[in-house]
């Protein structure tokens, strides 16, 4: 299986920044990028995927809507989650919702976005993305990186051969 | 001292008599609004002040232009090159407040001409089409032509076989179309659940509204309680159509039961309730995984989305839908028929897409599948085959090993064999046995 990984389409960079924590912890790759079709090409190589799309509702921005609605026909098994730039009233609010939702959105978040919100809704939908690969198996969280508790001269690292010969 | 026919303070002409222009527009119930010789605000009537939703005293003296940086406002009053040129225009713009409209502001501007030149614009606005109230204001017209296009990808020849099985299966999505009943999906994993009841949702009475998947497992409760009932929630308005869960059974029982009776009583606005898990409802209440309402009531009809197993016969089928412009090899076809595909169509899929990747602009080939599905089909060997030696693995790593330790301990033996964890004289024999070089030996 490939690594798993957080696609994120914004321009300001924040939510990478936000998730970079939880990417390292869980050993997943983040690709933040600008363009519409960079995502979509990221989005079909096919390894375990998130993608995350950030949109601005006042802005009339179709290609943005049209990459969630492609990505659900030609790549159904990434979830997007959309993320909008601006808040809303709660009807316009529900009404943008279900239209993301009907195009293949699994989540919308609207601002305030917390961080630990942010970080659920990422990490629940590409350990679901994640085990579908898998199957059947229980899918565990991802090994923590190892921390060194011993000095690394007391380690014996056959890696270390080759640079010592 | 004032010339003649130059307006006093009070914006009463001389020789006016008793005349007052600005009681005058404020009477009228047409939104009325003058501008000065640079396009500033210098006047609007009380209605045309209730159109705008704003005061005269704060728009004073605003530019209106179609400049970038202008605010739609601005950009709404703005005169056209005609009016700017002494010729009355007339355009239509959308509303500030509409975006893209409905409504939209039909103006007219009528200019002013002096001596000099142009001394400044009457304009008055006419509303076209109802304004749309927040509360309903809907998603921009370009999104709504995208979810139509959308839904199109979902007919019912996305299911339409030859097989038994398709064409029993497709008599059971016709049917599911027609009803509005809440509906249990059944179905191995990969085999097309939530696209069974996309298709039914885009076919079906509830077409208009949204179909809304969500992923049971995949989200914590919380999140799918805010999504469905919490501020702009979407139960409860009328933009959801089909609401699809996604496994209920990994919902925690409060939740399970919170929706269950939502939908049982089945209010006006209510969505239809299409639920997907790889077991039958009743298997599930019967574990106590799912409230028994689920089955009673929320189960009313059952359909099972049959395996890729029951579809061989449609194997090119599904391929040239996979790989619509990539010829592929008969014998590849001959390949992927002896495999179980327990991740049915989407295991397929992916299976079809990174062949067609290493194939890159050529043929898909044999040699391009994967190791494991031609090993089954007998055309490799098989891995298992390849002998893995224990003794002769284990002498190597003791090799390597003792002479990282001596590197680095500059071969002195003593010092090697405690970083080693081992007698002195084992490393001895163990260097002999091994046939290392110690230090000194020729």
């Amino acid at each position: 299986m490939k690594s798993p990984r957080v696609i994120v389409l914004e321009l300001d960079g924040w939510l990478a920044r936000q998730l970079r924590e939880l990417a390292a912890e869980s050993r997943w790759l983040i690709r933040a990028v600008r363009s519409v079709d960079t995502a979509l090409s990221l989005v079909l190589e096919r390894s375990p995927a998130v993608l995350l799309v950030q949109f601005e509702p006042s802005e009339d921005k179709p290609s943005l809507l049209a990459l969630i609605a492609e990505v659900h026909q030609r790549a159904p098994d990434v979830p997007v989650v959309a993320v909008a730039d601006s808040k809303l009233p709660d009807a316009e609010r529900a009404a943008w919702t279900a239209a993301l939702l009907d195009l293949g959105a699994r989540y919308v978040l609207f601002p305030p976005l917390t961080k630990s919100v942010l970080e659920d809704v990422v990490s629940g939908l590409l350990m679901a993305a994640i085990q579908r690969v898998v199957g059947e198996e229980v899918a565990l969280p991802l090994p923590r990186p190892v921390t060194p508790t011993k000095p690394a001269e007391a380690v014996i690292d056959l890696a270390d051969e080759d640079g010592e010969a | 001292m004032a010339e003649p026919g130059e307006p006093n303070r009070k914006g009463r002409p001389r020789g006016s008599g008793s005349f007052a222009w600005r009681a005058f527009f404020q009477q009228s119930t047409t939104p009325i609004f003058v501008l000065g010789k640079a396009r500033r605000l210098r006047y609007a009537n009380a209605a045309c002040e209730t159109l705008l939703g704003m005061k005269l005293a704060d728009a004073l003296g605003m530019v209106c232009s179609e400049r970038r940086h202008s605010s739609p406002l601005a950009a709404a009053l703005a005169p056209t090159p005609e009016a700017q040129a002494g010729k009355p225009d007339k355009v239509r713009r959308a509303a500030p407040t509409g975006r893209s409209g409905p409504p939209w502001w039909d103006i007219s501007f009528m200019p002013l001409s002096g001596e000099g030149g142009l001394i400044g614009i009457v304009g008055y606005i006419t509303v076209v089409g109802e304004a749309i109230p927040i509360a309903a204001r809907r998603v921009p017209v370009s999104i709504t032509t995208l979810r139509e296009k959308h839904a199109g990808h979902f007919s019912f020849d996305l299911f339409a076989g030859t097989s038994a099985a398709s064409v029993r299966f497709l008599g059971q999505l016709r049917h599911a179309a027609e009803s509005t009943a809440p509906l249990w999906v059944v179905g191995e994993r990969g085999s097309g659940k939530e696209t069974a009841a996309r298709v039914i949702h885009h076919n079906g009475k509830r077409r208009n509204a949204a179909f809304v998947g969500l992923d049971c497992a995949g989200l914590q409760p919380y999140l799918l309680e805010s999504l469905l009932f919490g501020h702009g929630g979407l139960l409860g308005t009328e933009h959801v159509g089909t609401l699809y869960l996604k496994d209920p059974a990994a919902l925690p029982r409060d939740l399970q039961q919170r929706l269950a009776e939502l939908f049982i009583q089945n209010a006006p606005g209510t969505p239809r309730l299409i639920s997907g898990s790889m077991r039958p409802s009743s298997e599930l209440v019967g574990e106590g995984k799912l409230v028994p309402s689920f089955h009673t009531a929320l189960s009313v009809l059952e359909i099972t989305v049959p395996s890729l197993r029951d579809r061989f016969a449609e194997l090119p089928r599904f391929v040239s839908h996979f790989l619509p412009a990539v010829v592929v090899e008969s014998a590849v076809l001959d390949v992927l028929r002896v495999q179980t595909w327990p991740g049915n169509l989407r295991e397929l899929s992916d299976t079809l897409a990174e062949a067609a990747t290493l194939a890159a602009d050529g043929p898909v080939k044999v040699e391009h599948l994967p190791r494991e599905l031609r090993v089954r089909a007998g055309l490799a060997p098989s891995v298992q085959s390849k002998p893995l030696p224990l003794d002769a693995i284990l002498e190597a790593v003791e090799k390597r090993l003792i002479r990282l330790a001596m590197r680095k301990t500059n071969n002195h033996q003593g010092k090697a064999s405690e970083l080693l964890g081992v007698f002195r004289a084992r490393l001895g024999r163990r260097l002999e046995a091994l046939g290392v070089v110690k230090p000194g030996e020729p």
